[in-house]
């Protein structure tokens, strides 16, 4: 890798100021958070860094309406909040665990992990699993994203030139709502061959919603829809009975590619099986298997 | 060597005298160090991976400000060298040219095309970006069985690609075969593999005001200190070469690294420079561990008895031949193993290609014949449906059998202790821990040797300071890589000296400040420099204790030495302080310079393979159990225990931080190490991609020491630093094949390859 030095780096006190530097420079500015993307694979043209890791982003609250999680709070502060150990939220605090190591996970953001949008990425498949939102701050005021829109590709998102996520919203769930994450990488530390999130919403013994979500099998996360829609509506020990083909069908939906890491054929098998556990495990917790 | 007999310090449970200051980011490795005035060194790398280089115009990048210089292969005074490091003693015909920067053609992608020496490595990179090589690009060739074809495109034109070939002929295989009642034949394969060590190559070189070169290098061998003057064409004595304590070498500081670069751009320049690879560089075109392709045939009795083998052996040399020939030698010798096969044939080739040459890992080749030839071994057993264990206790060598190059081993192989101990720890095969997961347990032997090869005519030497106030100075010139080879020599020098660790120095890699050593490859330095400093100690001791038996007035042989004194058998005392006193005030001397020499021999026969090659050898056993995810292939590696007869161990934890680390190291090989070159270019750029075990992919490993005493190493002692990784890849490997009921011939096993073997065994 090319040494990088920027043109320029700037430490910034408030959004405002991150916002007006990320206008000024466009393209050629990069947001720094925790760094642990940015620095290892610096993307061609940038040249000015806007340092945003002194911002008051780094919070981790939950209040009536669900929790907001800062940008900022790094994955070692989500792992260990004590806001994320009730369902369904220990889904996020779950997915960081085979992440990285401890010493990558004190600097990694939430924010960064989000923005870097990755396909592989472990932190979007619970997050629009439970139906998050994107809080954006931006030179015309703030906006809001679900996350499931936010990803446009691989290494693009809809933020816009100027624009930060400042936060993230994960509304209350419903009551009777479960949520687990599951990954394959090739040793603990790896990034993910695959990964899923899964979470159903379960009301008088119906499935209500159900969501299931893999990674770094498409452009970005993506939704198995049809896979949902075999869920919704069904009672648990139907849903245990048709837990296989709902794991084929999600299979089917993704679109992975082939690369250093894994073939595409082997992140299809993985996608289903994994799913298939995920289900395993929710109709256990609900006790419907 | 027995005139110490109750140890003291050798054979203790000690932490390493430079831990503290390893963990705690104290130590100064090579790209810790600067000097006022300093520039940067860049190389510039090919971007095919053959090709002929029709122009090289580097005016660009010479005007751009802040550059030093620019350098190609016309700069450099001798270009072609042939690599003879560390070797007393020239030998024809093994010796591979090195071109310290391309000239004509590119043979491998990345190989170095010219150097910038500038300011900051911003601008010399940007420098290396102006420089224009045009290229006209030649057809490469990938695979050595299609690089020996005569037609295949030539790595050196006009040239065979075959660069060496060996042979081992002893018996008559055809007898061999036609008394056996199964023959089994098989192919086995195994894959480029980095070395991964933390530090990449790196280091600092400067002119001296007598206009000599020095050069702090992170390296396994300082005496590439002679090579360096030689491409330089100015006399050895006027390069010095240092290395500081090293970040892991694993055979991969054995060959040069950037040593030429930096002492070309020193010298051009005048200033200080540095040179930090990056991990890019490092993984994508430094030397790599060999791959293999191996062919086996093995013929057996009923009973288990081995009466035939036959292998082929191919190595992917790379470009260059660099130090090919003698890993293919020792691939060649450990071809059938540790066993007893009274009939043998083996044909072993390696042959250039256009990846980066291939070099020195971890058991320089006896690795490989391992991952072969304990994989047949089950696939035998499994054929004459008996056990493994059993097939392999039938036919291990034993003290007096030979060896297939007809080596007679005169001293203890322990290999059926060794099983014993692994497979009592292994306990039985356990239960799979749920639906859809198979259990598998394997076991593997091996061997490797430990010093080099004695046609080499290895020597060490080290010396053995007393001080006047009864602390000690030890000068060696080993290089430390992190495995303890200082602190070994401390301990030696603390037992024969009676002087306690904390009070001894060890003064350690300097070509012009410490006595030369030899490299540290091929388990070589405790068994070299251990014997050389332990002369050295002995003969201080020798001199200190006749003088103390002049005061005393008895012999020398009645007295002892310890807690720094000297003492006699009725209570009397001297410290070492007052003798070494005494001894300065009647100029005996309280200093020795020794040197050890190595069994020297001949190059073996080369249509028979027939002839000693190696000092001795050390031998051991790992046992591994796995549990694997048929719905993702997923491999746990549950339980590794691994026993090798150490002879004697000087330090039973370093001892146990080899096998654990060869462990570590093992189950990577086998399970998720892999450079992956397509059409000469490396997949894996970064540890993103090249994946290695971490502490949590690794389970508890058992290490379990076995001690014979009977080495060549001091006080007993055999070498572990290679061996203890042999027979981890084969014990994994053969667990998961015990486990799917089916061999999976290509490394490492993935995933991926699991699954799909379990669906071609449906
Ligand atoms: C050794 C190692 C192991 C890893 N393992 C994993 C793993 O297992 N799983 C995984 O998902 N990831 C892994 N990663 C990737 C990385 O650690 C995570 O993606 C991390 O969460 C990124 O956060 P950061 O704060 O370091 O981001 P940074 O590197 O600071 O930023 C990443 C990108 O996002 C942008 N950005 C950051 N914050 C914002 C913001 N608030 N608004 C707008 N843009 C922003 C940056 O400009 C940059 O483009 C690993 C990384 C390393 C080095």
């Amino acid at each position: 890798m090319p040494l990088f030095r920027p043109k320029e780096y700037f430490r910034v006190a408030t959004v405002g100021e991150a916002v007006s530097l990320l206008k000024r420079f466009g393209g050629a500015a990069a947001i720094l958070a925790g760094g642990t993307d940015l620095l290892v694979a610096k993307p061609p043209h940038v040249e000015y860094i806007v340092d945003i890791s002194r911002l008051p982003l780094n919070y981790i609250k939950k209040g009536a309406r669900g929790v907001r999680i800062g940008a900022l709070a790094t994955l070692n502060d989500i792992a260990a909040s004590p806001e994320l150990r009730e369902e369904p939220y220990d889904v996020i605090a779950r997915s960081t665990w085979d992440m990285g190591t401890p010493l990558t996970k004190n600097f990694a953001t939430i924010g960064g992990n989000i923005c870097n949008a990755a396909p592989s990425a472990d932190m979007p498949p619970s997050l629009i699993a439970l139906d998050a939102e994107a809080r954006i701050i931006g030179p015309r005021g703030k906006r809001r994203v679900f996350l499931e829109d936010f990803f446009i590709g691989p290494k693009k998102s809809v933020l816009k030139r100027g624009e930060l996520l400042a936060e993230i919203f994960v509304p209350r769930a419903p009551a009777n709502t479960k949520a687990v994450f599951l990954k394959k990488g090739r040793t603990s530390e790896d990034i993910a061959q695959v990964n899923v999130a899964v979470r159903l919403t379960v009301d008088d013994g119906l499935c209500k919603a159900a969501r299931i979500v893999l990674g770094a099998v498409a452009p970005t996360p993506i939704r198995a829809k049809a896979a949902e829609r075999m869920l919704e509506g069904k009672g648990l020990k139907e849903i245990s009975q048709i837990m296989v083909d709902v794991a084929r069908k999600a299979a089917e939906e993704t679109k992975p590619i082939s690369d250093v890491r894994a073939p595409a054929e082997y992140r299809r098998s993985v996608a289903e099986v994994l799913t298939k556990r995920a289900l395993l495990n929710l109709m256990e917790r609900f006790g419907g298997a | 060597m027995d005139v110490i007999k109750e140890f003291k310090v050798i054979g203790k449970r000690l932490p390493s005298h430079d831990a503290v200051e390893k963990a705690t980011g104290q130590t100064k490795y090579a790209d810790d160090f600067a000097l006022p005035g300093m520039i940067y060194g860049k190389i510039l790398r090919a971007k095919y991976p053959h090709a002929r280089i029709k122009r090289i115009d580097t005016s660009k990048a010479e005007k751009l400000d802040g550059v030093y210089c620019v350098l190609t292969h016309k700069d450099v005074p001798n270009n072609a060298i042939i690599s003879r490091f560390g070797q007393t003693r020239a030998v024809g015909g093994f010796e591979g040219v090195y071109r310290v920067l391309a000239e004509g053609k590119v043979r491998y992608y990345g190989e170095p095309v010219a150097l910038v020496a500038a300011e900051t490595e911003e601008i010399a990179e940007k420098a290396i970006d102006l420089i224009e090589v045009e290229y006209e690009e030649l057809e490469g060739v990938f695979d050595p069985r299609e690089a020996m074809d005569p037609k295949a495109p030539k790595i050196e034109d006009g040239k065979s690609n075959v660069v060496a070939r060996f042979k081992i002929r002893k018996g008559d295989v055809a007898k061999g075969f036609a008394e056996a009642d199964v023959i089994v034949e098989n192919e086995y394969m195994s894959q480029f593999i980095d070395h991964a060590y933390l530090e990449p190559e790196a280091g600092v070189a400067w002119v001296e005001d007598d206009g000599s070169i020095t050069i702090r290098v992170s390296t396994q061998v300082i005496e590439h200190y002679r090579e360096i003057a030689h491409v330089l064409g100015i006399p050895e004595s006027r390069v010095r070469v240092i290395t500081p304590k090293i970040g892991g070498g694993f055979g991969g500081k054995e060959d040069i690294t950037v040593e030429y670069y930096l002492a070309l751009l020193a010298w051009k320049t005048g200033r200080p420079v540095k040179i930090v690879q990056t991990r890019e560089e490092s993984l994508s075109f430094r030397s790599k561990r060999h791959p293999y392709k191996f062919k086996y045939k093995t013929g057996v009795k009923k009973d288990g008895t081995i009466v035939a083998v036959e292998a082929e052996l191919i190595s992917d040399a790379g470009a260059y031949m660099t130090l090919s020939p003698w890993v293919l030698l020792y691939s060649t010798v450990n071809a059938i193993g540790p066993y007893n096969v009274p009939n043998v044939k083996v044909d072993s080739y390696t042959v250039l290609t256009n990846h980066p040459p291939s070099g020195a890992y971890r058991t320089f080749g006896a690795g490989q014949a391992c991952v072969a030839y304990e994989q047949q071994m089950d696939e035998v057993a499994k054929k004459l449906g008996m056990d493994p264990v059993e097939f392999r206790k039938k036919n291990y060598l034993k003290k007096g059998d030979t060896m297939a190059n007809g080596w007679k081993i005169p001293n203890t192989v322990a290999l059926h202790e060794t099983t014993d101990l692994v497979l009592k720890y292994l306990g039985k095969k356990p239960k799979p821990s749920g639906p859809k997961k198979l259990v598998g347990m394997g076991i593997a032997s091996g061997m490797c040797s430990y010093g080099r090869m004695i046609f080499l005519h290895d020597t060490s030497r080290s010396k053995v300071r007393l001080e006047l106030d009864g602390s000690v100075t030890i000068e060696c010139g080993v290089q430390d890589v992190g495995a303890g080879q200082e602190a070994s020599l401390c301990q030696i020098v603390s037992e024969v000296l009676g002087v306690p660790l904390k009070k001894i120095r060890i003064i350690s890699g300097d070509t012009a400040a410490t006595p030369i050593a030899g490299t540290t490859t091929a388990t070589r330095q405790l068994y070299m420099s251990g014997n050389a400093t332990y002369l050295a100690a002995m003969k201080v001791r020798d001199n200190i204790l006749t003088k103390a038996s002049e005061i005393f007035g008895v012999d020398k042989s009645e007295l002892i030495i310890e807690d720094e004194k000297i003492k006699t058998k009725d209570g009397k005392s001297i410290s070492l302080r007052d003798i070494a006193v005494a001894c300065a005030a009647d100029g005996v001397e309280l200093f020795c310079e020794a040197q050890f020499n190595a069994p020297f021999g001949e190059v073996p026969d080369p249509e028979t393979g027939q002839g000693r090659v190696f000092p001795d050898f050390t031998y051991g056993t790992t046992g591994a159990i796995v549990e694997i995810d048929t719905e993702t292939g997923e491999v746990e590696v549950k339980k590794i225990a691994s026993a090798f007869d150490v002879g004697t161990a000087i330090n039973p934890m370093r001892v146990e931080g080899q096998i654990e680390g060869g462990a570590a190291m093992g189950i990577g090989w086998a399970l998720t190490e892999d450079v992956k070159f397509e059409k000469g270019i490396a997949k894996a750029q970064s540890f993103a991609e090249y994946i290695i075990a971490t502490a949590v992919d690794v389970p508890e490993i058992k290490s379990i020491i076995v001690e014979n005493h009977d080495g060549l190493g001091p006080f007993g002692a055999r070498g572990v630093g290679e061996v203890v990784l042999a027979p981890v890849p084969p014990a994994v490997i053969n667990a998961v094949a015990d486990a799917l009921g089916k061999r999976i011939k290509e490394l490492p096993i993935t995933g991926e390859r699991i699954l799909l073997a379990l669906r071609e065994k449906s």
